[in-house]
């Protein structure tokens, strides 16, 4: 089809490629929220899908193998948007299944397949919630007989009936917590609960329980940004770059699919994604997909917040066209504030507080690095690089009037210092590894201590190696400050010490007991990995007490240590680690009890000049 | 209408003037004071009782609640009016030294103590500075109590029964009740937990509150070993022999003490949610002599700008703060419709008939009280009058009082109360009610079912009006208390679909 002008570009795949991609942005028509819908529009867009093995899929086919050990039912769970449904479908084809006939968009199927040695009934239920209670499925007529078919392939040793229930965590429990009437439910309730809450195998039957929610996020990212970057979409969009129009070179689409592309940005994206893994924040693919389609298109005053092929020429011609910033898009600054707040993934994003947090080095940069002979080359690397042309001379107007006039008749604050949240949020990303500790890359997120939290706890930790002396000391600094609730410096023992009236006193005078960091008989404290990284406090032989240490603990351990007073950074975590002082208090008065004499004694803590405690034992006779 | 026990005589309370606001909810609900000053008072009678061998057990005579609470007047003049003590301490004398100056100065300042003699301590602790340390550290324990300075009126943290002891006021020597920081609300407390069917259950609870703890002992040592005169206290009166409230007040103090919180950590949610139900019996009861519907308590979980719930949240607390004043005017207008009182309308001398029964119900009026027209309705106005204005100078003021106490009234964030529950009261409530976890649109339920609380839509919808109903903003509000619970480590989010609110004590690490 030849339209004049270049509308016959419109139509390639570079640009059906990118307004396929709009669909998974945060648009209120939000078309690619489903896979049948996806794969729908799709074919609308004459485009190849996005596609890539999702990391628990290898693991699910064994489990439905003909030579798998044994054949049980299987729970695909989750948060909306996990791929279960993508995940079903794959599976029905891979016990043999026509794609064809999945697509018919039953929500039973059945097929017979060889699992675990012999041929068995796989009834596969690809969204539970939609299942009407009266129904026909397969030999089960009702929804009730059907789900006490289910229960009874959980606790039979090896079933000739095995099921695929693909559901959403909630929906799951309230399903089997609704079906109090059907037989077993109860029972089949508390192992699903036990899978899904407490990730432990029930005392009683059988299942293999898939939560893809609990695949790290950063996984995830690295996943869909490969399948989104290698798209043949892009060499396409490229090939009909049109002169001042969409992807020519000042494209914001393809500028920011180029900062997308590049190492640097990618890199410091997923020291994020992995500091929301251990924040235990879970983001599904749904979600993640509208982030990158909002990171490559967003605009604040494109139609739905996202530009389109068609909107580049004229953004480009009205001089608007460089607010369509990858830097703010990942914040989702491009939407308005309420959309904003109702998008999750927006919301652990601004989290890190990338944008307001700051160092005087960084500002400085910002504000005298233009005319400023040692910090020009600063400013050069992190901001004139970071920024189009057409930005940049936007930013230089700004700068100068607010160097001139500071605090001139505008109202409220100058523009340039509202401009100054946006720089910084490119700087974050624009700081090459090599300069993070120079420049204190992690200063401008609210996690000061993020960074080395990676490098010296994650990492080592993963690698199976160890963590520091220095950090655990500041760790064991940090406890101990919160434990007594006084400035101590004490950091190669453990102070257990106790309020006189619960925990809820600010002060803990009552010295309890004295817990070696270094191993001292079956005493010590160390780190270990897990999900988490692990605090392990080792009381006697085999008596443990453990912390898991995701982000917001280890920062607020942290800055405690640093001087910070406990009860500034974070209530939660203040409790928390009263809590964790109380669980030891409770283990070393199962482990070693308090020897029954009739004296009375107490043992009080202060300190002494150098900040460390000394504790007196103060008897008092019962004369 | 509930069925009230018989007025007390009239003679156990010469100084009442009137007989009202104490017949509806009791001798006496007071606004001034806070819930840890409920707690102690009701403590100090739980202790009295207990050494009775009579702990929850009323010998089936609901009224009067005898008791002879402690004074502990030696412990109270080391802890609060002992000046001397740190700076004795701190003039650096030998050991023996410090001792005479101290308890010389002591010899002299002590008050209403038997003998002031305080030489026992010298045997019990080895050294000027080990009781000087243990003194300081008890007094770090003081329950904080506003502006109260006497010493008299100042009370340690309750670690047991040596450490309970009524408010009294000393002069020339001599100690006498105060009711200023004990205004009896403790004892009306003392009778709901007593005539509760959980009583029996509660009392070894209660009792283990009392003994044990070293403090507890060391505040014993600090006594001499004598027989304090004590004096028998009996002035408060409950009207009901039984009443929801009570059952919904024994089971949170069932559920907190049988909790997995160490006994001292749940003294704060014990006495936060005390309150809490104090103020539904307020409520109730007046609902109740209103024929109103049982009151709701629209909460607003605090929302950074105006929002439509809490709108509805300020309207409702005007509504249910007028309730017990509306229900003054109810009991008096019941008098009015009485048999008897028409009867005594009807007879030869109706004035001063029905003068005579207004005497004999409400003690009122007394000889100057009452100068209007000789006409019994006019008579009844006039009451009316003079009842509101005796109940608005402290019964009425309950409803704010005690929701500003246990965390349930605010005005954060805006000039007029209404309902905005803080953490403190939330982790109270989650403490008492959710023994591991619970399904949060479980618990919201929960919440209103057991304490009248809204938060949700779904609860909203059953107590609003279609007008007033505005789905959107109730399900923002249940939003942003699943966001606080969040940040208080007591919800679960699995996914869109899926939360729960946890016991953090009972789960986590």
């Amino acid at each position: 089809m030849k339209v004049p002008g270049g509308a016959e570009c419109m139509d390639g795949l570079g640009s059906r490629w990118v307004r396929f991609i709009k669909q998974y942005g945060p648009i209120s028509r939000n078309d690619n929220m489903y896979d049948e819908q996806i794969r729908r529009s799709a074919r609308r867009y004459e485009v190849e899908p996005l596609d890539f093995v999702h990391p628990l899929e290898t693991e699910l086919f064994a489990s439905v193998s003909s030579d798998a050990d044994n054949a049980r039912t299987i729970i695909l769970t989750g948060t909306a948007g996990d791929g279960k449904s993508r995940l079903c479908g794959r599976l029905w084809t891979e016990l043999g299944g026509d794609a064809g006939e999945w697509t018919a968009n039953e929500i039973y199927q059945e097929i017979v397949a060889q699992v675990g040695g012999r041929a068995r009934t796989v009834g596969i239920i690809r969204d539970l919630t939609a299942l009407p209670a009266s129904g026909t499925y397969g030999r089960w007529v009702g929804k009730p007989a059907l789900l006490e078919a289910i229960n009874r392939s959980f606790f039979e040793p090896d079933p000739d009936n095995i099921f695929v229930i693909a559901a959403n965590d909630g929906q799951l429990l309230d399903t089997w917590r609704r079906a109090a009437d059907v037989p077993l439910s109860s029972e089949g309730h508390a192992l699903l609960e036990a899978r899904l809450v407490d990730a432990r195998p029930a005392s009683q039957g059988e299942i293999a329980f898939f939560n893809l929610s609990t695949v790290s996020c950063a996984t995830i990212l690295d996943l869909t940004l490969d399948a989104v970057i290698e798209h043949p979409g892009w060499q396409a969009a490229y090939a009909e770059a049109e002169a001042d129009g969409f992807f020519s070179a000042a494209c914001p689409i393809r500028r920011n699919f180029e900062i997308l592309s590049s190492s640097r940005f990618r890199g410091r994206l997923r020291q994020l994604f992995e500091l929301m893994d251990l924040n235990e924040l879970h983001t599904p693919i749904r979600r993640v997909l509208l982030l990158i389609s909002n990171m490559l298109l967003g605009h604040p005053d494109a139609k739905d917040k996202l530009m389109s092929p068609a909107d580049i020429r004229p953004l480009l011609r009205s001089g608007k066209a460089h607010a369509g910033d990858i830097f703010q898009n990942l914040f989702g600054a491009n939407l308005s504030d309420a959309r904003r707040e109702s998008l999750e993934i927006f919301e652990f994003l601004n989290r890190f507080g990338i944008g307001d947090e700051t160092t005087n080095r960084i500002d400085n940069v910002l504000v005298f690095g233009p005319s400023d002979e040692t910090l020009r080359p600063y400013y050069v690397n992190l901001v004139e690089r970071a920024f189009s042309a057409q930005a940049l001379d936007e930013l230089s107007a700004l700068r100068n009037d607010y160097l001139e006039r500071p605090d001139a008749t505008h109202e409220g604050e100058h523009p340039f210092l509202a401009s100054l949240q946006a720089q910084r949020r490119a700087i974050f990303f624009q700081i090459p590894d090599d300069q993070s500790e120079e420049l204190r890359l992690w200063d401008l997120t609210v996690f000061r201590h993020a960074g080395e939290f990676l490098r010296e706890v994650v990492t080592p930790l993963n690698n199976n190696g160890r963590v520091g002396r220095a950090i655990l000391g500041r760790l064991v600094n940090g406890l101990n400050r919160i434990f007594t609730g006084m400035l101590v410096t004490t950091d190669r023992e453990l102070l257990i010490a106790a309020g006189l009236s619960g925990s809820a006193a600010g002060l803990s005078q009552i010295l309890v007991e004295r817990i070696s960091v270094a191993p001292r008989r079956h005493e010590k404290v160390e780190l270990r990995s897990g999900t988490l990284p692990m605090l392990i406090v080792e009381i006697d032989s085999g008596v443990e007490v453990r912390l898991e240490l995701n982000l917001v603990r280890y920062e607020f351990l942290m800055r405690v240590a640093g001087g910070a007073l406990p009860g500034s950074f974070s209530k939660e975590c203040h409790e928390d680690i009263l809590a964790f002082k109380s669980t030891i208090l409770a283990a070393l008065a199962r482990s070693r009890p308090p020897d029954e004499s009739t004296d009375l004694s107490f043992r009080i803590l202060s300190l002494n000049s150098a900040g460390e405690p000394v504790d007196d034992v103060i008897e008092v006779i019962r004369a | 209408m509930l069925e009230t026990l018989p007025p007390p005589p009239r003679n156990d309370h010469p100084n009442n003037d009137m007989w009202i606001d104490e017949q509806i909810w009791g001798h006496r609900l007071w606004d001034t004071t806070n819930p840890w000053l409920i707690f102690l008072e009701l403590l100090g009678v739980a202790e009295a009782k207990e050494r009775d061998r009579s702990l929850f057990d009323d010998g089936g005579q609901p009224y009067p609640l005898r008791f002879k609470p402690a004074q502990r007047m030696y412990v109270r003049n080391i802890l609060y009016n002992n000046e001397p003590l740190l700076r004795i301490a701190d003039e650096g004398l030998a050991d023996g030294a410090a001792w005479e100056k101290w308890l010389t100065a002591m010899a002299e300042r002590a008050q209403a103590v038997p003998v002031r003699d305080f030489s026992y301590l010298r045997k019990r602790f080895s050294s000027f500075s080990d009781f000087v340390a243990m003194v300081s550290m008890l007094r770090g324990t003081t329950i904080e109590n506003g502006s109260n300075k006497r010493w008299s009126s100042r009370f340690v943290f309750p670690f047991g029964r040596h450490a309970l002891y009524e408010d009294l006021n000393v002069k020339n020597n001599s100690a006498s009740r105060e009711y200023i920081n004990f205004g009896l609300p403790g004892e009306l407390v003392y009778q709901m937990l007593c005539r509760s069917g959980r009583a029996r259950e509660l009392a070894p609870e209660i009792a283990k509150m009392l003994d044990g703890d070293p403090c507890d002992q060391l505040l014993g040592l600090l006594e001499p070993d004598y027989e304090e005169d004590k004096s028998t206290r009996g002035n408060s009166y409950l009207p009901y022999a039984s009443h929801q409230t009570f059952e919904d007040l024994a089971e949170d103090w069932l559920a907190l003490l049988r909790g997995p919180l160490p006994r001292f950590d749940t003294y704060p949610h014990l006495a936060a949610l005390t309150c809490l139900h104090l103020l539904r019996y307020q409520l109730l009861v007046a609902a109740d002599y209103c024929f109103a519907g049982k009151p709701h308590f629209i909460c607003e979980v605090l929302a950074p700008r105006r929002t439509p719930v809490r709108e509805l949240s300020i309207s409702n607390f005007q509504m249910n703060d007028t309730l017990p004043s509306r229900a003054v005017d109810a009991y008096i207008d019941a008098i009015g419709r009485s048999e008897e009182w028409q009867r005594r309308q009807s007879g030869e001398t109706p004035f001063a008939d029905c003068r005579r029964l207004l005497v004999d119900t409400v003690r009122w009026p007394g000889d100057d009280d009452y100068g209007g027209p000789t006409d019994a309705n006019a008579l009844l106005v006039d009451l009316k009058r003079a009842a509101q204005a005796r109940h608005r100078q402290h019964v009425a003021a309950v409803h704010r009082s005690y929701g500003a106490g246990c965390g349930l009234v605010s005005r954060r964030g805006t000039n007029q109360l209404r309902y905005a529950p803080t953490d403190a009261l939330l982790k109270s409530l989650i403490l008492a009610n959710v023994p591991t976890r619970m399904d949060y649109s479980e618990f919201l339920e929960l919440l209103y079912q057991r304490y009248g609380l809204v938060i949700g839509e779904r609860e909203a919808v059953q107590v609003l009006t279609d007008d007033e109903f505005d789905r959107k903003s109730f399900q923002l509000n249940s939003a942003r208390l699943e966001r606080r619970l969040r940040t208080l480590g007591m919800l679960r989010r699995l996914s869109d679909a899926c939360a729960y609110v946890e016991n953090p004590l009972s789960l986590r690490m």
